[in-house]
């Protein structure tokens, strides 16, 4: 009997098992009320507006000027068009690059998809900017090369149009198709190709009859993401329409606030906004919920590769053409108008200058005070969102029942509500009694908080689906107790997915513009907002500094998050 | 003149040899088994008959024309083979009749003779009254004759199976294999059919090959190597077996340890390391000492209905499994004579 010592505290002096404390209960009562006042209260105050005039009477005339008044009808129409255009051309480009990515023997598969999902960090508003600096009819960057070679006076883009905007918008949108298509094509089994191929079929008609239609409801997914990401877009919008004259939905309702500000008709403008986003987010469940069709599972072998053959560097070529839109070119245009005294002018060291860095960093009050904002925002609400996130994925993963569905329906509905209808709902709750939060940086940590929830969340349930509820039991039925099991089993296996978790909370944060434009004041800009205003007065070299710095500190951060999840970090790890 | 032919066939990933120069001859119509444990090579000697994998050295022939050599091999989908998958492989977008149809469609017949051709396949399989369904609303069972269905109606050159009947339940993996055997017998498709299940290969085989670790240990009829097992490992993968080995004293009789065996066939060498094999319900157990006996103690018994399983040690430290009537009677000391029938202890290599 030489291992009784450790197993003494099994059982108490009169013989009576010692009864743990449930805080479960009570924990997960507060994290419910919480997440019910945090989504449902700027959803409540929307609605109360939306249905009630300016005298506080209940109305319906703001739905009447909305489908009336064509100041707020042609938005409407500029949105779905923008959007359907997206989603058409986002499938069409990513459909043939997420093919080429997962299914042939493209030379350098692996950075091609690296590049694409590195898109994600950027934010979609610099994107824009750095494509007004290229394709700006006078100033851009390629209008002045065009000139030059032909010597005409024309300008070859106008990135001030219906079709710059939706050319710009598909470049940021096209990477969340990609994704998606080249997940589902990864998953596709081999043995499904294989048997066409020994029936007869050649390389291609595989191609058609098979892999193709098998990956079609990921692709009608997919586009369904990008009309989303198109129609709840602000930024892009906000830069390249108000410019050429016409406006989104999103940016009216954004001109709605200012003066004289109609908080009554925005929000009632706001609110076809998120039922069509609802509406499309559960076609999107439909889709890929389904996972289109039944596939039997199995045994399936490694896929096959299609080989291109003469076409191997064509393609790569190709692909590199269509990385030079979203990425290669706009970096590029910010990096020199970050060091040169004019953006568009020609690349020589006489022009280079530090003028924009000085003014960034010294000249200009702004920055400092955003880039601490910005900062503390993203720190504190990564790591607020981490634990709250990492609770409810617990609660939900461990208790079950209708509680955990109804606490996982919470964390997900911000999914449904996009950041300017948020930032408006948050406006008016907060803007008034009892708990006046506007002005401080309060209100943006409860939107950030808000507005990445569901994907937080999603990355920790991803974790704990992983971490079979098994591997705790047989700690905790060796001797282990359920904090030593926390410690000692489920913190280490979930780490790499919490630091997951906090980055995607981080980046998200640090280029969120649509909520933090309604709802910063004076004192608590950050960075998008500041980037935004220095836009309104044409300052690129300023915004280009700031973007390129606001990049590298990401990547830094997100760097230093994966070192840490590196350190220690066990190669085994696939058992979870 | 044999229609599938392998010749020295080996395939190396790196310095890992999956199949070591094998040789195989296969004649048309008959169906064979490729019988071995998970990582003997069977599954690559499949994959490299169809095509998808590139051999090391040696040949795949069919008919006289080689289809496969190192640095040149015809694409799969120019043998005219079909394959059955572990999986099944049903393409979840297409009806039962799309899918039986594909092979077909790509060999440019007109609509009236794919409707007609897959028809008769359908209810050869008995599955025509599920036409019209999609391969994730049939049961496992249906889904499998869908894909025998479906490699079978273009008429293969060769037909290829891998482990068909592993995802399968017991019953239904019972009533498959003959339901393979019949459809076998009704074609007669030079058939190759790779298992790790010896009941299934002793169903549906006119010829088992034996692989292990790389090489083919035997080739014959199911009933050939149940009875003339030529290793340890054959003897012992099909059906179960003590083998046991020692000093041969002549051409018949070796010394295992524990007592001097006699065999029936004159096959050991004198003074050479011998080896023999003998099934667990052919050790006869007795109370006293007898003709080619050997004292043992038994060291645990389970009675199983129809059979006792008897676990046994000799005197020298050697165990052995004997399977025998159920109303034995061991005494309480557990010792006991075991005698060796000669007929029954069959040389083997180990």
């Amino acid at each position: 009997m030489t291992a009784t010592p450790a197993l003494k505290s099994f059982a108490t002096a009169d013989g009576r098992h010692p009864a743990g404390i449930d805080l479960s209960a009570g924990v997960l009562g507060a994290i419910f009320l919480f997440l019910a006042a945090l989504v449902g209260l700027p959803l409540l105050w929307l609605a109360v507006f939306a249905f009630t005039n300016a005298k506080g009477m209940p109305t319906l005339a703001n739905f009447g000027d909305l489908v009336s008044d064509p100041d707020l009808l042609d938005p409407l129409i500029t949105t779905f068009s923008l959007a359907a255009l997206v989603a058409v051309f986002a499938a069409i480009s990513a459909a043939p690059l997420a093919w080429l990515v997962s299914r042939t023997n493209l030379p350098g598969r692996r950075i091609v998809r690296a590049l694409l999902t590195a898109s994600f960090v950027t934010p979609p508003f610099l994107g824009a900017i750095s494509w007004e600096i290229l394709a700006a009819p006078n100033s851009g960057i390629l209008n002045r090369l065009w000139r030059e070679m032909s010597g005409g006076t024309e300008a070859l883009f106008d990135i001030y149009t219906f079709s710059g905007l939706v050319f710009v918008v598909t470049c940021y949108t096209a990477p969340y198709v990609f994704v998606v298509l080249s997940n589902a094509l990864d998953r596709i089994p081999a043995d499904l190709e294989d048997a066409a191929g020994i029936l007869g079929a050649s390389r291609w008609r595989v191609v058609r009859a098979i892999t193709l239609p098998l990956a079609l409801p990921a692709l009608l997914a997919g586009a369904l993401v990008a009309f989303l990401q198109a129609m709840t877009l602000f930024g892009s919008p906000a830069i390249l329409a108000i410019p050429a004259g016409f406006h989104t939905i999103t940016t009216k309702i954004y001109s709605l606030f200012q003066f004289p500000p109609k908080p009554e008709v925005a929000a009632a403008a706001a609110l076809p906004l998120l039922i069509v986003t609802m509406l499309l987010l559960f076609m999107q469940s439909r889709l890929l919920g389904r996972r289109g069709y039944a596939v039997v599972g199995g045994k399936s072998g490694e896929a096959r590769l299609m080989a291109l053959g003469i076409w191997r560097w064509p393609a790569f070529a190709l692909v590199m053409m269509v990385l030079a839109l979203p990425l290669f070119l706009p970096y590029g245009a910010l990096l020199k108008a970050a060091f040169s005294r004019v953006p568009a002018g020609p690349l020589d060291l006489a022009s280079l200058t530090l003028t924009h860095v000085n003014f960034v960093f010294i000249e200009f009050s702004q920055t400092r005070r955003a880039f601490a904002n910005t900062f503390i925002l993203a720190l504190g609400t990564a790591s607020a969102g981490t634990i709250l996130t990492l609770l409810i994925a617990y609660m939900v993963a461990r208790q079950g029942g209708r509680a955990g569905r109804l606490l996982e329906a919470l964390a997900s509905a911000p999914l449904a509500i996009p950041g300017i209808v948020l930032g408006v709902g948050l406006f008016l709750a907060y803007t008034r009694g009892p708990l006046v939060l506007y002005g401080t940086l309060w209100i943006l940590f409860f939107a950030f908080l808000t507005i990445e929830l569901p994907v937080a969340y999603q990355q920790m349930r991803a974790s704990f689906r992983g971490l079979h509820p098994e591997l705790e039991e047989a700690s905790r039925v060796l001797g282990a107790t359920r904090l030593g099991t926390l410690r000692r089993i489920t913190a280490p296996l979930l780490k790499s997915g919490v630091i997951a978790g906090w980055c995607l909370i981080f980046i998200g944060v640090v280029r969120e513009l649509s909520a933090a434009v309604i709802l910063s004041s004076q004192n608590t800009k950050v960075l998008s907002v500041v980037i935004f205003d220095l836009n309104e007065s044409g300052d690129l070299g300023a915004i280009a500094v700031i973007g390129v710095t606001m990049l590298l500190l990401t990547f830094a951060i997100i760097g230093f998050a994966n070192w840490i999840a590196g350190v220690g970090a066990d190669p085994r790890r696939a058992v979870g | 003149m044999s229609h599938l032919l392998l010749e020295r066939v080996s395939k190396h990933y790196g310095s890992t040899t999956v199949l070591d120069s094998i040789d195989l001859a296969v004649e048309r119509g008959a169906l064979v088994c490729l019988l071995g444990p998970s990582g003997c090579g069977k599954t690559t000697t499949l994959r490299l008959i169809a095509g998808f994998v590139e051999p090391s050295t040696g040949t795949i022939s069919v008919g006289g024309n080689i289809l496969s050599r190192p640095g040149n091999v015809l694409a799969p989908e120019r043998r005219g083979m079909s394959m059955i998958f572990q999986s099944y492989a049903l393409w979840p977008h297409m009806t039962i009749f799309e899918n039986v149809a594909f092979g077909l469609t790509l060999r440019k017949f007109d609509k009236a003779q794919i409707s007609a051709a897959v028809g008769r396949m359908l209810s050869a399989v008995k599955l025509d009254h599920l036409a019209e369904r999609y391969p994730g609303e049939l049961s496992g069972g249906q889904q499998q004759r869908v894909a025998l269905a479906r490699a079978l109606v273009v008429d293969p050159e060769i037909l290829l199976l891998d482990e068909p009947l592993s995802n399968l339940d017991a019953a239904l993996r019972e009533e498959m294999r003959f339901e393979v055997r019949r459809l076998h017998d009704e074609f007669r498709y030079t058939t190759v059919y790779v298992t790790h299940d010896q009941a299934e290969a002793m169903t549906a085989a006119d010829i088992i090959v034996v692989m292990n670790g790389g090489r083919i240990e035997q080739i014959g009829s199911p009933e050939d190597i149940y009875t003339r097992p030529r290793s340890g490992f054959v003897a012992n993968f099909l059906g179960g077996a003590n083998v046991l080995s020692g000093k041969a004293l002549d051409d018949i009789r070796l010394d295992i340890g524990a007592g001097v065996v006699r065999c029936a066939e004159p096959l050991f060498t004198k003074d050479q390391v011998g080896a023999f094999s003998i099934r667990f319900h052919e050790l006869d157990i007795r109370a006293e000492e007898g003709v080619n006996t050997v004292q043992a103690r038994v060291t645990r018994q389970t009675f199983l209905g129809a059979t006792r399983d008897l676990s046994l040690v000799l005197s020298d430290g050697t165990t052995l499994r004997a399977s025998t009537a159920p109303d034995l009677r061991i005494p309480e000391s557990g010792a006991v004579w075991v005698r060796f029938d000669p007929q029954r202890c069959r040389p083997v290599t180990l």
